[in-house]
C-alpha cells in the first residue's frame, strides 16, 4: 500500500510508505485511541476527583468513561472524542453521586460500626509520623497554591466547577464544553465566568 | 492585583502541574483502564461484521433462539415412526411434560389419592413397563 493511512483530525498521521508499515484501519484506530485516552486520563481523573473527593469513586467514573467511548464512539471522528468522553465522564460521575447519596441514606439507618479490618489511620504510627524529607521552598509554594486552588474549585457549584476545568485544565473551547455539559454556549460562558470571579476572589493573595 | 488573563495562565499551570504530579499507584490505576478499554477494540476487530451487529442486539437473538428451541423439541418429540404414530417414549415423554406442566393434575394426583402414588412407586421399584421405569 503506497500512500498515508490518516484517520481524520488529530491523533493519528501515520504514515505506511512502501507496503513496510502497513496498518489495518483497526490498528490505527486503536493507536489513535491509547494516544487520546493516554493524553486525557490524568485530567479527566483530576475533573473526577474534584467532583467526588473521592480517589476510588474517580478511577471508577474514568474506566466506566474510557470503556463506554471505546466500545460505542470508537468509529466516530476523532475530533469528536473529547467532548464526547468528558458528556460521558461527567453522567458516570453524576451517577455515583447519585448512589452515594441513597448509599447514604441506607446506612444512615444502621448503627455505625468499624469492621476488625478496617484500616484505622489514627493508629498507625508510621501514618502519623512526620516526613523527615525536607522540601525545596518552591515545591512548598507549589504545594500551597495547589491545595489552595483545589480547595476553592472544591467549593464551587458543580456546573461552574465544570465549566471551569473543561476550558481551563482541559482546553476546551465553548461549543466543546457546551457539548461536554450537555448545555447551551451561552451557559458555558456564564458558568465560567462566574467560577472566575469567585476563585480571583479567593485566590487573589496567592497570584496577585 | 493580575489580570484576568494571567490570573488564568497561573490557574491553568497550576491545574496541569497537579495532573502531571499524580502518584504512581493512580497513574498505574488509570494505565490499566486504559488497556482494558482499548482490549473491548481488539475483541470488536476479532469477530466478523454480521455477527456484532447481531450480538448488539440481543433481543434479536432471543426470539430466534427461542424458535430454534422449540423447533428442536417438537422434531425430537414427533418424529413419526414407520407405521404413522408417535414412538412409545415420546408419547411419554409428552404425558410427563404435561404433567409437571400442570401443576394441579400433579397435587391431586400426590395428595388427594396417596395409595395411587404408592402404587406407581412401587411399580416402578419392581420394574413394571407398563408405568415405565
Amino acid at each position: 500500500m503506497n500512500g498515508f493511512v490518516t484517520l481524520s483530525t488529530g491523533y493519528i498521521t501515520t504514515a505506511a510508505m512502501g507496503g513496510d508499515a502497513l496498518l489495518t484501519e483497526t490498528q490505527a484506530k486503536k493507536r489513535a485511541l491509547e494516544q487520546f485516552l493516554a493524553a486525557t486520563e490524568r485530567k479527566a481523573f483530576k475533573i473526577a476527583q474534584l467532583a467526588l473527593r473521592q480517589n476510588e469513586d474517580a478511577l471508577d467514573a474514568v474506566q466506566d468513561a474510557m470503556l463506554a467511548l471505546v466500545k460505542n464512539y470508537a468509529d466516530r471522528d476523532s475530533a469528536e472524542w473529547k467532548p464526547l468522553f468528558y458528556r460521558i465522564l461527567d453522567n458516570k460521575v453524576l451517577d455515583l453521586q447519585r448512589r452515594r447519596t441513597v448509599r447514604g441514606r441506607i446506612m444512615a439507618m444502621f448503627p455505625a460500626g468499624r469492621r476488625d479490618d478496617e484500616y484505622d489511620e489514627a493508629s498507625d504510627l508510621l501514618a502519623q509520623s512526620p516526613d523527615l524529607a525536607p522540601l525545596p521552598v518552591a515545591r512548598l509554594e507549589i504545594d500551597e497554591a495547589m491545595g489552595a486552588l483545589e480547595k476553592a474549585l472544591g467549593a464551587l457549584p458543580g456546573r461552574q466547577r465544570q465549566a471551569f476545568m473543561l476550558r481551563s485544565l482541559e482546553g476546551l473551547d465553548v461549543a466543546q464544553t457546551a457539548t461536554a455539559m450537555g448545555c447551551s454556549e451561552g451557559s458555558v460562558k456564564t458558568h465560567y465566568f462566574r467560577a472566575l470571579q469567585t476563585l480571583r476572589a479567593q485566590l487573589g493573595e496567592f497570584w496577585s | 492585583m493580575s489580570t484576568s488573563s494571567e490570573f488564568e495562565r497561573r490557574v491553568q499551570a497550576t491545574l496541569e502541574e497537579s495532573a502531571n504530579r499524580l502518584d504512581g499507584a493512580t497513574r498505574s490505576r488509570l494505565t490499566q483502564a486504559r488497556y482494558r478499554a482499548l482490549a473491548q477494540l481488539g475483541d470488536r476487530a476479532a469477530s466478523p461484521v454480521w455477527w456484532r451487529r447481531l450480538s448488539v442486539r440481543p433481543t434479536l437473538l432471543a426470539p430466534v433462539g427461542a424458535m430454534a428451541a422449540v423447533i428442536a423439541l417438537t422434531t425430537i418429540l414427533w418424529v413419526p415412526r414407520p407405521d404413522g404414530g408417535v414412538g412409545s417414549e415420546a408419547a411419554n415423554s409428552l404425558e410427563d411434560i404435561e404433567l409437571l406442566a400442570d401443576s394441579d393434575a400433579l397435587a391431586a394426583m400426590t395428595e388427594e389419592d396417596p395409595e395411587f402414588y404408592e402404587w406407581a412407586l412401587a411399580q416402578d421399584a419392581a420394574g413394571d413397563p407398563a408405568i415405565g421405569s
